[in-house]
């Protein structure tokens, strides 16, 4: 009798034990994951024989029409529309994985419940192998470059049918309160009482009507939480908080709402994700910032060097009734995490915006090399009408010291005088 | 020549600041005198219907205004800055309209003239500049002539009451530190880290000198209706009466600000003179600015896809006067005000204006008066509680180029006015303003006579 119950007691703790440990052991995680295996690079090295140097415009588009998003492809056949557009073919070259990224993702055992809300993240990225679409976004949302990052941000606002320019400016800070990966404190800031993943203060130095105009936001932890978000208007010189409503508000003219910084930073429960493809495309992933030049009233920017890559393309269908956009088109690079260009259709299904990045790799102020974009293309295909964002990697500064208390809306009172 | 010395400044100033501009606005000096901006700006404001005085124009004002800051000096922990805000005005509509240049020396004497031309004085032209010294994260202390806004509230001043108005600059749709007068004061804010609900203090201590609230001089296109006979000999008293400089008109005021879950709020206290008299024995020309305590509480947070915000204001002590009655009661005011904000972005308005929203706003104010017995001179109504709600709607077309908006309130005890507006930004310095206020016909204001079009050219850099 005792040998029986032994022995039961003995399997009861080994299946608990199996039980407890089953997803540790389950999980080996591989990363990084580089986009080609061996022999699909390959592929893409023969390929880039015939390709690189090359400059892709509306004579030889057709050749590499498969390697582009239908929008790309219609503003080079379509000059006369969207003006003169091109890019340079560079070689694939892989993105760096930053030390505590790689760290932290190896130990990972970030899952989804079944609403499709992540949990158990702690930093690095969740799912370097995803297996759906709700799983690379994410990927996407969780991201993190250089856990803080202070640039200015110059452009141009665009009619393509008066063909004149309007200024846009902006000095942007963020930080990463969780989910840090390199810079200490790692990977969470001491008491972040307020469960605070990430902060940003975008102070508004054109157009002139916006100048002086400083906005704080701050994303949560608890992913389902809202935003909460303030701004200070110089006009009235108050702290106001702004509704979630306004994150959907066209930004003074620009081609873009506060939900497309970045190219998607909406909440993540607002939509269903679907892979779509996994194909090789060409996109704009190392940029040499001095040859991407925007002219005036033209809208699509000149210099673009793009580089074959395989992507993710990811389905997104919003859930909220009467939301801007009724779905839109990720391009997701699989090395970075990160939307590169994306299609946006509004209400009525109908293509409405576009939003292409340029990156650079650089070494930042905590000693870390990686990845931020530096260029963003925002068109609006109904109005022929752009945002071109263009930031210069030399004067930012990329992970530096940030401070947590210059991400509160007391600060936010101090900075609005 | 004092005038010939004020168009060479602003000349100077001109010719330092605008060849400097760029996507970055101002940068002077290294780097260190930087966040420079400016504005020259012309107002035109022209009356549909003319009162007994028969002015048709009321006001044809040049605005320049300056504002910078300069790192004066900056160590591991601590910084230094110096923040300067100037604004100079000249208004030409004497000028042009022969009717108001003889309203004002009538009603308003020569003294008024002058003061209707251009700033005259240091208040006006040196809206702030003051000091600002950071130490570490949790000390902040300003020290020098600035402007301060409490409140939530953007149509009335209810818990904002630190700084007294000019409202002579009352012209066109002006920003509040356009027509706020500037204090010489001491703030000091104490922002202590990891503390219950983010709780940080602000402390004002305004010393020494005391400012009333400006009133434009009689006659001027403030003054609807008939004549004013003895309006020059009670602005005069109104200056004349403010107290002397000294300590015993030291100031003083401390406010609390958290945020608990999504709830922003303050609470506040300010123990200030009256910056408007109460009508004392008016037709005596003897004015008191007696002292009161405001104790004010704010919040604001998120409702339903909108924010919802309110204000709340116990006024102690302060006094109200019956109009032409020498005798004078103490009151205690209670006022509030509950607002909603929320942008609808409807499919209809979105086939038009591409992802722009209708920007709206609601807001009712409550006054209260205890200890009520006869007429106020603050409200003008026979009522010991009145309300008034206002509304605002905003929106714009082709990317924002094209902004229109139309606000109006509501005054429950008699009295409606409203404004719309058409807003133009053609590039990235230009504005274009075109305006029409109505208010309502009543008593004060008989055949329509407070209606106007009010044009505003405006070039920022």
């Amino acid at each position: 009798m005792i040998k029986k119950y032994s022995a039961l007691v003995c399997l009861a703790t080994a299946a608990l034990f199996m039980f407890c440990m089953a997803p540790a052991i389950a999980k080996d995680i591989k990363y990084p994951v580089y986009s080609f295996d061996d022999a699909e690079l390959a592929k893409v090295r023969a390929w880039e024989k015939q390709w690189v140097g090359k400059t892709i415009d509306k004579s030889n588009v057709e050749s590499v029409k498969d390697f582009l998003p239908p929008s790309s492809y219609d503003f080079i056949t379509n000059p006369e529309v969207w003006g003169e557009s091109s890019f340079t073919v560079v070689p694939y070259e892989t993105y760096p994985f930053t030390p505590g990224k790689v760290k932290f993702t190896r130990e990972g055992n970030a899952s989804l419940d079944e609403n499709g809300i992540l949990k158990d993240y702690v930093a690095g990225v969740p799912f370097p192998e995803p297996k759906s679409g709700m799983e690379i976004g994410w990927n996407f949302w969780t991201w993190n470059r250089f856990d803080a990052s202070e640039r200015k941000a110059y452009g141009y606002i665009t009619d393509g049918r008066l063909k004149y320019d309007r200024n846009i400016g902006q000095l942007a800070h963020s930080m990463q309160f969780a989910g840090r990966c390199d810079t200490p404190p790692v990977p969470e800031v001491p008491n972040n009482v307020k469960q605070i993943f990430r902060a940003s203060m975008s102070t508004w130095v054109n157009p002139a009507e916006l100048r002086g105009n400083i906005t704080l936001e701050l994303r949560y932890k608890d992913w389902a939480r809202e935003y909460d978000a303030w701004q200070f208007s110089a006009a009235n010189r108050r702290v106001r908080r702004l509704s979630t409503a306004e994150r959907m508000e066209t930004i003074d003219g620009a081609d873009f709402s506060r939900d497309d910084s970045g190219q998607w930073d909406g909440l993540m429960t607002r939509n269903t994700y679907d892979i779509v493809a996994q194909k090789d495309m060409l996109i704009c992933r190392h940029q040499d910032m001095t040859k991407l030049v925007h002219e005036e009233g033209v809208v699509n920017l000149k210099g673009w060097q793009k580089e074959r890559i395989k992507v993710w393309v990811v389905g997104v269908k919003s859930k909220e009734k009467g939301y801007i956009y009724s779905k839109q088109t990720w391009y997701v690079d699989p090395e970075l995490w990160k939307i590169m260009y994306s299609e946006k259709y509004d209400k009525y299904g109908k293509l409405w915006r576009i939003q292409e990045h340029s990156h650079v790799v650089q070494k930042g102020i905590n000693g870390i090399t990686d990845v931020e974009y530096y260029g963003s293309n925002g068109i609006d295909v109904q109005r022929q009408h752009s945002t071109h964002i263009l930031l210069d990697p030399a004067g930012a500064k990329m992970g530096y010291n940030a401070k947590t208390s210059f991400f509160t809306p007391k600060n936010l009172l101090k900075l609005g005088r | 020549m004092e005038k010939m010395k004020k168009l060479c400044l602003i000349v100077l100033a001109m010719l330092i600041f605008l060849p400097c501009g760029s996507a970055f606005s101002f940068e002077l000096l290294d780097g260190r005198l930087h966040d420079g901006k400016g504005r020259i700006q012309q107002t035109l404001m022209i009356r549909t219907h003319r009162d007994d005085r028969d002015i048709q124009v009321t006001s044809f004002r040049t605005m320049l205004r300056l504002e910078g800051l300069f790192d004066v000096a900056e160590t591991e922990n601590n910084t230094f800055k110096l923040y300067g805000f100037f604004e100079y005005w000249e208004d030409y509509a004497a000028h042009i309209d022969g009717n108001l240049k003889r309203a004002i020396r009538q009603e308003g004497g020569s003294h008024g003239l002058q003061n209707f031309y251009r700033s005259n004085e240091e208040q006006e032209i040196i809206k702030e500049l003051y000091m600002d010294m950071e130490f570490g994260t949790v000390w902040n202390l300003r020290l020098g002539k600035q402007i301060v806004t409490w409140g939530e509230t953007s149509e009335s001043r209810v818990a904002d009451v630190i700084n007294p108005l000019d409202v002579t600059n009352l012209v066109g749709y002006p920003d509040w530190e356009d027509y706020k007068v500037g204090l010489w004061m001491g703030r000091v804010f104490f922002s202590p880290e990891n503390m219950w609900s983010d709780i940080s203090f602000e402390l004002i201590v305004i010393p020494y000198f005391f400012e009333e609230t400006r009133v434009p001089p009689g006659g001027s296109g403030f003054f609807l209706g008939k004549p004013i006979g003895n309006y020059k000999a009670l602005t005069h008293a109104w200056r004349d009466s403010k107290p002397d400089d000294g300590w015993d008109n030291t100031e003083w005021g401390l406010k609390v600000r958290g945020m608990t879950g999504v709830t922003d709020w303050t609470l506040s206290v300010f123990h200030t003179r009256q910056d408007g008299p109460p009508l004392m024995e008016a037709y005596k020309a003897n004015w008191r600015y007696p002292w009161y305590t405001s104790y004010a509480s704010t919040f604001s947070r998120p409702l339903a896809g909108g924010i919802l915000s309110g204000e709340f204001v116990y006024n102690a002590d302060k006094e109200y006067a019956k109009a032409g009655d020498i005798r004078l009661k103490e009151k205690d005011m209670f006022v509030s005000a509950i607002g909603y904000d929320k942008n609808f972005n409807w499919a209809w308005l979105n086939k038009i204006n591409k992802g722009v929203s209708l920007i709206t706003n609601i807001t009712w104010y409550h006054y209260k008066l205890f200890d009520f017995d006869h007429v106020t001179w603050d409200s003008k109504q026979p009522e010991s509680s009145w309300d008034k709600i206002s509304i605002k709607l905003q929106t714009s077309f082709f990317d924002h180029t094209l902004l229109t908006g139309i606000q109006g309130t509501y005054d429950f005890n008699g009295g409606t006015d409203y404004v719309a507006r058409l807003m133009y930004f053609p590039g990235d310095h230009f504005f274009y303003e075109v305006s029409y206020q109505q208010i309502n016909e009543n008593e004060a204001y008989p055949d329509n006579v407070g209606n106007q079009v009010i044009f505003n050219i405006r070039y920022e850099f």
